[in-house]
């Protein structure tokens, strides 16, 4: 939990520094793909608190599902239909259930510490 | 124990990539993601063009210079001094300042009054030929290309004035009477087009005004030189470097 706190922070400082960038057009799929990552790394998290982790079901859902959200989102932009929509509904219900979860873990563990 | 940290280590690698992604994507939206009018893109569009234009003028320009000392070289090289290359550059300099008499195929223009009954109602001043209807026609000529023009035999310089003097007009200090004769030297066809065609100045001076104007071409015409001093008191030229 807390590292992959840290790990977003240095993410994000070293992001500031790196020339990264992509046409405008992007935009849209990139953040969608944003998403897809947060959600796994909740999950991921959620998973590393219940210790049912599996890395290659991590890092596969990580690429897996940012891919596919971008892809879909590619692809309404093509069918002039907002799919990305799906990706958004998804991705955000899957966000704040692992949430909740985490939640629970972590006031339960407290709780049973007092 | 040693996978759990694995697993933290993967987990901690994962977000680090998510950092990146996330902040890549707000910096980015900050910094370009504006309204962008056509119009703007149209006028960054002309920039760019115009800078690439002056930017491949200024390479020929260096390019010419180079030739040019290159040149100077050779003759200095082959004949210890380059006289005769700054003699030959000073004849090119009277040719484009037209202090040179040139030849070459053209157009000459003559202008008059119109011969027409002045009725009543008429305004006299619409049957007369102006300094100003001078002015337009060599601009004209100008525009059609025209690489020396004289009017009455004065050659059109930088300096040339064309100025209304009662029923005459003046050019480079001299007076002249109608018909004014206006000679030019270019592509014949352009410059008759530059005159004649509907639409023009001297169309609509001609069948419109009913002045006298007739046209024609030729493929010798000889223009002369300025006669006079040019007399510069107020510009200096511009030392380079400076």
């Amino acid at each position: 939990m807390l590292l992959a706190l840290i790990g977003i922070l240095i993410g994000v400082g070293v992001g500031l520094y790196l020339p990264i960038t992509y046409s405008p057009d992007y935009s849209l799929y990139i953040s969608v793909a944003i998403l897809a990552c947060m959600d796994s790394v909740f999950g991921g998290i959620r998973a590393n608190m219940e210790e049912v982790f599996d890395a290659r079901i991590f890092i596969s859902g990580f690429f897996g599902n940012a891919i596919l959200a971008a892809f879909l989102a590619y692809i309404g932009d093509r069918l002039a239909v907002p799919l990305y929509y799906a990706a958004v509904f998804a991705f955000g219900v899957r966000l704040f259930q692992n949430f909740a979860i985490i939640r629970r873990h972590i006031i339960g563990k407290s709780n049973s510490a007092d | 124990m040693k996978k759990k940290t694995n697993h933290n280590g993967i987990l901690f690698f994962m977000s680090f990539i998510l950092g990146i992604m996330l902040i890549t994507n707000i910096k980015f939206d900050l910094n370009d993601y504006q309204e962008v009018s056509l119009k703007s893109v149209y006028n960054m569009r002309q920039d760019i063009e115009n800078n690439k234009k002056q930017i491949s003028d200024l390479k020929a320009l260096v390019k010419n210079t180079e030739e040019e000392i290159q040149k100077y070289k050779t003759a200095v090289e082959e004949n210890g001094n380059v006289s005769d290359l700054i003699s030959e550059e000073i004849e090119n300099v009277k040719f484009t300042a037209g202090l040179k008499d040139v030849q070459g195929s053209g157009i000459i223009v003559v202008i008059s009054d119109s011969e027409a009954e002045v009725e009543i109602g008429d305004d006299i001043r619409d049957f007369l030929v102006h300094d100003l209807d001078v002015q337009r026609l060599v601009n004209d000529l100008k525009i059609g290309g025209a690489e020396a023009v004289s009017v009455n035999g004065q050659r059109v310089l930088s300096t040339s004035e064309i100025e209304c003097n009662g029923p005459t007009i003046r050019i480079n200090g001299r007076t002249y009477p109608i018909p004014f004769v206006i000679k030019a030297i270019g592509n014949p066809k352009v410059l008759n087009a530059a005159v004649n065609a509907p639409g023009t100045y001297g169309f609509k001076l001609r069948d419109i005004y009913g002045l006298k104007l007739e046209t024609s071409l030729s493929n010798f015409l000889l223009i002369p030189k300025y006669n006079g001093d040019i007399d510069f008191k107020y510009a200096k030229p511009i030392k380079e470097g400076e």
